[in-house]
């Protein structure tokens, strides 16, 4: 296969093209679904292809092969070639990519208990066992969903540079949502754990007694109140903290939004866009989290890159083309969902540097405010730097102390103002797990960071 | 390419039923599409996009095993081992049955040959044409453009007996035009979308674009109060989508939607119905047959304000007893159908334009996109405003930034007071404007 795709490549080449690439994704995958007491639900996937993408006349032809047949192959680079003539014709500006030395290289991924090796009805069993204990929790639980997947990728990237690169990764992850009801209200509470890592997740979640603490998330919201409305200060325990980086600052900091002009800190680089207290990494290379991994998929090595550093901007994640554009190096940040999709500017596994102080410290030196805690998720207008995110729980903080329980709770506020406001910064760093979405691709990334207080927010209350 | 793919599906399932299902499904897809890519106002990238791949989901006492495959030659091991997950699974006696064959109405006009031979050429001209129309409304602006026109076919196959081959049409332009004035931005996107040709006017959708981006300078947050609410038709949409999503009979059999045992009650203004409609011609959302081949129907969702019905897939109609709407959900090749989804969402008209209702409103929101996503499971609403402007005397004033409403989505809907007599049209979509009389607004 190796050879076929230099050959491929090398044939681009010829063709006159500034730069080449065939990506070989091949994708393996389970997914046990377990509802209301009923594992009755087993998914699997096998997809492969080829994805060949070339630089001609300054412009990108993509054409993708769910076939790897040598003739299917070179009916797809003329395609691509075809392709990126006709965008080259229109172009106005020519793209460019900076010039590397190619890396040949071959990696295996090593976990402690291959997911292959496990029997798929060892994995039903495991997985019925976690959802029951979470339903047997309360007589108020009236809904359990939880699901275990794995994912085993294998990627063979080969370049006009002369690079080959070949990577496997092996993801696991058991996640589930509980909902609990009473007469006033139903409320769902939230678990997941996963990296890369093996069939080991599973002891994960039962150490961590997860399903039990999904559960009793959904029975406390039960009671809570439905937040205040206006602008209060926040604190942020870690999972929150994880997505509002990835959210306020990640986004904003892909080179291919940057390049664009999609980015509100697109020319801030050496200005101060934070607090002192905050420094922001994006680190592929930390082993095990889910958004690790060791090449990007255009074959350039991953690195740690510290994007923010002591609330100065320091640089921005970049592929071969954004890094050639804005006069940067690559920082191996080109990812792609799979063969059919080419790779875009992706984040990994980013967070926040933690500090000093601990999270009841924090908390105690509050006076008034909302502590936000476990995330639902977010999202980003990077051209304005306008950021929501959505917390699964919240309490009203009075004279250092949590007192009220809220739920449904969504705080908004822009980059410019609120990486500035972030005034305290715990010592208790934690990574969450996720799958981001960007122009269609959905790529697993890990977020993080310690807790964290800002001096103020939106809340998105109703009263 | 359609006879190959029901071969292929029936193959599928061939194999499931050899291999112990007691039922069994395939679907296969083929598809192809031009895509072309424009950023900082040059065309960048053009894509020849061709997909296949094929599913089988295999039922053994009700135990479901789904497996996919992107390869030709393992159609057979992918109906093998969706029995053989099946097998694994632990029974499900909720499980009644796959559908069974039936009619389905005639051609919907989803498939325009025109668009399915448009030369790629022509897609980069139109790309490349509504870049230069956003750089003759604001020549400041940096535009980022994503056209793609697609064909895609499916084969749906039971060992039932069902047969739905569907041919369909795509195309889509969208927009995004930045303003940037030191560290502000003013920004806005706007898109197009067609089964047919004769629907798609992809090169004034730049022009649109940036002109709406203009507006957008100068946002600040709104006041912290309770005002009233108007949603845009962007946003209606997104409201719609919000009942509709919780309407899903699935989510209210398992006790995760805010409309569970709300049928027959009253959950809005008796202004408002809503239709669910399948039916309408080159609707970018019409079917003849859902994700599992049941044949569509129209669904009256909501009447005068009452909630009329639930959407139904094979499993929860079983479940409930009930008819079968024919709104299984299913996204491609690569997963099984879950839950239910809506087609056209077609709601009620008023009297007044969206001008006069703008007009009427001496203080409020006004919000163009985004802000209605609840927590379908609590119906709590507490969302940004992404897109909007505080309103004063009438009149749209300034636009907002971080700013928010909070609310539930049975009080927020019973409290609509006002849905125009104009609405935006795109293929299949009536979207009029509609104010919330009161809604609290968190902002400065």
């Amino acid at each position: 296969m190796q050879d076929l795709l230099r050959s491929l490549v090398d044939r681009a080449s010829e063709l006159g093209a500034e730069y080449a690439e065939a990506r070989l994704h091949s994708a393996k995958s389970t997914h046990i679904i377990v509802e209301d007491g009923k594992a009755d639900k087993t998914v699997s996937g096998d997809s492969r292809g080829v994805c060949i993408r070339v630089l001609c006349d300054g412009a990108w032809g993509v054409a993708p092969s769910g076939s790897v047949e040598p003739v299917q192959l070179e009916a797809t680079l003329s395609d691509a070639i075809s392709m990126a003539r006709r965008a080259a014709r229109k172009a106005r500006d020519k793209a460019r990519v900076v010039e590397r030395e190619g890396v040949s290289d071959r990696r295996s991924c090593e976990v402690k208990v291959d997911p292959r090796s496990v029997p798929l009805a060892d994995k039903v069993q495991a997985m019925a066992e976690v959802e029951r204990q979470a339903r047997d929790y309360s007589s108020q639980i009236v809904n359990t969903t939880f699901g275990y997947s794995d994912a085993v990728v294998n990627q063979l990237v080969v370049n006009s540079f002369g690079g080959c690169v070949e990577e496997e990764v092996i993801r696991c992850r058991v996640g589930g949502t509980v909902v609990a009801a009473d007469e006033q209200t139903q409320q769902l509470g939230y678990e997941g754990v996963g990296g890369v890592e093996g069939y080991e997740v599973v002891e994960r979640w039962q150490e961590g007694d997860l399903g039990v603490r999904a559960a009793k998330k959904a029975v406390h919201l039960l009671k809570a109140k439905p937040p205040p409305a206006g602008q209060f200060t926040v604190i942020f325990d870690p999972v929150m903290t994880g997505v509002f980086t990835h959210e306020i600052l990640g986004h904003n900091a892909e080179g291919d939004l940057v390049a664009s002009g999609n980015s509100i800190i697109l020319d801030k680089v050496g200005e101060e866009i934070g607090s002192p207290l905050v420094t922001i990494v994006d680190d592929p290379t930390l082993p095990g989290l889910h958004g690790s991994h060791v090449y990007d998929d255009e074959g350039t090595p991953c690195e740690r890159v510290e994007i923010v550093k002591e609330g100065h901007l320091r640089t921005f994640l970049h592929n071969l083309e954004t890094a050639s554009e804005l006069g940067a190096t690559p920082t191996g940040s080109a990812r792609a969902q799979n063969h059919l999709c080419p790779p875009i500017v992706r984040m990994s596994n980013t967070f926040i540097v933690p500090g000093n102080l601990t999270p009841d410290e924090i908390i105690a030196g509050t006076e008034h405010g909302v502590y936000l805690a476990f995330s639902f998720g977010g999202y980003v207008d990077t051209a304005r730097g306008q950021f929501t995110l959505r917390a699964e729980r919240a309490w009203m903080v009075e004279n250092g102390k949590l007192t009220q329980p809220l739920r449904d709770v969504s705080v908004s506020g822009l980059l410019l103002e609120t990486l500035k406001a972030v005034e305290a910064v715990g010592n208790d760093l934690e990574f969450w797990p996720g799958t981001c979405g960007k122009m269609g691709q959905g790529a697993p990334t890990a977020c993080g960071g310690p807790t964290i207080r800002i001096k103020s927010l939106t809340v998105g209350g109703h009263k | 390419m359609t006879e190959e793919l029901k071969e292929i599906a029936a193959a599928g399932v061939k194999a499931a039923i050899g291999a112990g299902a007691d039922q069994a499904e395939a679907c296969a897809v083929g598809s192809k599409e031009v895509k072309v890519d424009a950023e900082k106002n040059t065309i960048r990238s053009a894509s020849a996009i061709r997909d296949w791949g094929v599913s089988v989901r295999a039922y053994r006492r009700g135990a479901l095993g789904f497996a996919f495959t992107t390869s030709k030659e393992s159609i057979r091991e992918a109906g093998s081992q969706a029995a053989a997950l099946a097998t694994a699974g632990q029974p499900d006696p909720d499980f009644r049955s796959l559908p069974e064959p039936q009619q389905y109405s005639e051609a919907l006009g989803l498939f325009d040959p025109a668009l399915a031979e448009l030369a790629p050429d022509q897609v980069v001209e139109w790309t490349l044409g509504a870049v230069e129309g956003a750089e003759r409304e604001a020549p400041q602006a940096k535009v980022s453009a994503s056209l793609e026109v697609s064909v895609r076919h499916t084969a749906i196959a039971n060992s039932l007996g069902v047969q739905a081959d569907s041919a369909a049409t795509y195309a889509s332009i969208w927009v995004f035009a930045v303003i940037r004035n030191g560290d502000d931005a003013g920004r806005y996107h706007e898109m197009d979308f067609a089964r047919r040709l004769e629907d798609f006017d992809p090169v004034p959708v730049g022009q649109k674009a940036a002109h709406e981006a203009k507006k957008f300078l100068g946002s600040r947050k709104a006041p912290t109060r309770l005002l009233p609410v108007i949603l845009g038709p962007w946003a209606t949409h997104s409201l719609l989508q919000a009942i509709a999503g919780a309407a899903d009979a699935e989510s209210v059999q398992r006790h995760r939607s805010y409309l569970a045992g709300k049928r027959g009650q009253r959950i809005a203004a008796s202004s408002l119905s809503l239709v669910d409609d399948p039916f309408v011609p080159a609707g970018i959302n019409s079917r003849a047959s859902d994700g599992e081949g049941t044949a569509s129907t129209r669904v009256a969702l909501v009447e005068e304000g009452r909630l009329a019905a639930y959407l139904h897939n094979s499993y929860t109609a079983h479940k409930a007893a009930e008819q079968n709407t024919g709104h299984a959900r299913r996204n491609g090749y690569r997963a099984a159908p879950f839950g239910t989804g809506p087609t056209n969402l077609v709601p009620s008209l008023g009297s007044a334009t969206s001008e006069d209702i703008i007009a009427d409103t001496e203080e409020g929101i006004y919000i163009n996109a985004g802000g209605i996503m609840p927590n379908l499971v609590s119906g709590a609403l507490s969302a940004t405003v992404d897109f909007g402007f505080f309103v004063e005397k009438g009149s749209l004033s300034y636009p907002v930034a971080a700013t928010m409403i909070g609310g539930d989505m049975l009080s927020l809907l019973q409290t609509i007071d006002a849905i125009s007599s104009d609405y935006r049209e795109e293929p299949g979509m009536i979207l009029p404007t509609i104010r919330i009389a009161r809604l609290q607004v968190a902002g400065a």
